[in-house]
């Protein structure tokens, strides 16, 4: 590593913000050039000068105040999606999502079903025993059979053969 | 430390069921540090003093909504941050004072410097605190809040990074800019055999 390239990561270092690679090799340079070890030492002697910085205090007792504005000062009690504590919610957001397409395939699954299809009324009036006549022959000459359709031909053929009896 | 963390915890639980006893010892864990973000963050001692008043009571309001304990010091200094920005903001539209209160009361209280019986030795250590206050003063802003969070509240990249809603990445670059620039300013403080 070069001088002007150690002087460009100096600061990173001095912060802890280099990965391995980086800072072995500009470990390798500081031990080898006096100048950038003197100026890396000066950063890490600013962070040192930061951290050991006395912290200012108030001119007066902020307490008081404080104890008197809570009196009577209402609280906020939120409803639990609105909790403020949710460290990383876009992973909460997928995990309610995922947590309700769970919820809906089992539905899918484990409800009960119908157990059978509505049935098809019997046709009661004229035009739907004419309907059904015209299937029932339709699907007779077609092969295709309909179920419905043979079982009100087969009742009104017995009802007109009972009626010819009974006449 | 764990139990410090612990004694927290139970300090914010209490608290947030409505002692105020337990408020009051989270206030006096935590108020200085919020009021020299303050005083960075807005440049004025004076407002700095209101506005870290204001942060405690609203966290008092709002303590309900925090639902983990852990979370108490990133969550006050994210409300802390919150409401000096918005203070900058209001101010911005009023007119611009023509100059801030920065020195009222001094740096650093007359009872810290005779605290270890040296005189001289506190006087010298006062103004190198001036000098260094004066110094992250000047810094860009995003720079001066890294440093800030980092350097005076003690907090780990990672907390300030989620304080200041960026990458640890970021937190990083940021502290790396400002301690370039503070090495400069600071000169013959941070020299070798200084």
């Amino acid at each position: 590593m070069r001088c002007d390239e150690a002087r460009d990561n100096l600061a990173e270092s001095a912060v802890g913000g280099l990965d391995e690679p980086t800072r072995s090799a500009l470990q390798a340079h500081l031990e080898a050039c006096a100048d950038c070890r003197k100026e890396h030492g000066a950063l890490l002697a600013t962070g040192r000068l930061l951290d050991t910085t006395e912290l200012l205090r108030p001119s007066r007792d902020l307490w008081p105040d404080v104890a008197a504005a809570l009196r009577g000062r209402k609280r906020v009690r939120a409803p639990w999606w609105q909790l403020e504590w949710i460290p990383h919610p876009r992973w909460a957001i997928a995990g309610a999502t995922a947590a309700a397409a769970a919820a809906a395939i089992a539905l899918a699954l484990f409800l009960p079903h119908p157990a059978h299809a509505p049935q098809i009324a019997t046709a009661t009036d004229e035009d739907a025993a004419l309907f059904a006549r015209w299937n029932a022959g339709a699907a007779l000459e077609g092969g295709f059979a309909d179920a419905d359709a043979f079982a009100v031909l087969l009742q009104e053929t017995a009802a007109a053969h009972e009626e010819a009896g009974n006449s | 430390m764990r139990s410090d963390a612990a004694a927290q915890n139970a300090l914010v639980a209490a608290a947030r069921d409505g002692d105020v006893a337990a408020f009051e010892r989270l206030f006096h864990a935590h108020h200085v540090r919020i009021y020299n973000l303050m005083v960075f963050m807005v440049g004025d001692r004076t407002d700095a003093e209101d506005l870290t008043q204001a942060t405690f009571v609203r966290a008092w309001e709002r303590l309900g909504r925090l639902r983990s304990a852990e979370a108490f010091t990133v969550w006050l200094h994210q409300l802390a941050r919150n409401i000096a920005r918005d203070h900058l903001r209001s101010r911005r539209t009023e007119q611009q004072r023509t100059s801030d209160n920065w020195e009222q009361g001094g740096a650093i209280e007359k009872a810290d410097l005779s605290a270890d019986g040296q005189p001289e030795a506190a006087v010298a250590k006062h103004e190198t605190s001036q000098t260094i206050h004066a110094a992250v003063r000047s810094l860009p802003e995003h720079q001066r809040e890294a440093i800030l969070l980092h350097h005076f509240q003690d907090l780990p990249v990672e907390a300030v990074a989620e304080i200041m809603g960026v990458r640890p990445g970021t937190v990083l670059s940021r502290l790396a800019r400002g301690r370039e620039a503070l090495r400069r300013k600071l000169g013959p403080l941070v020299e070798p055999g200084a």
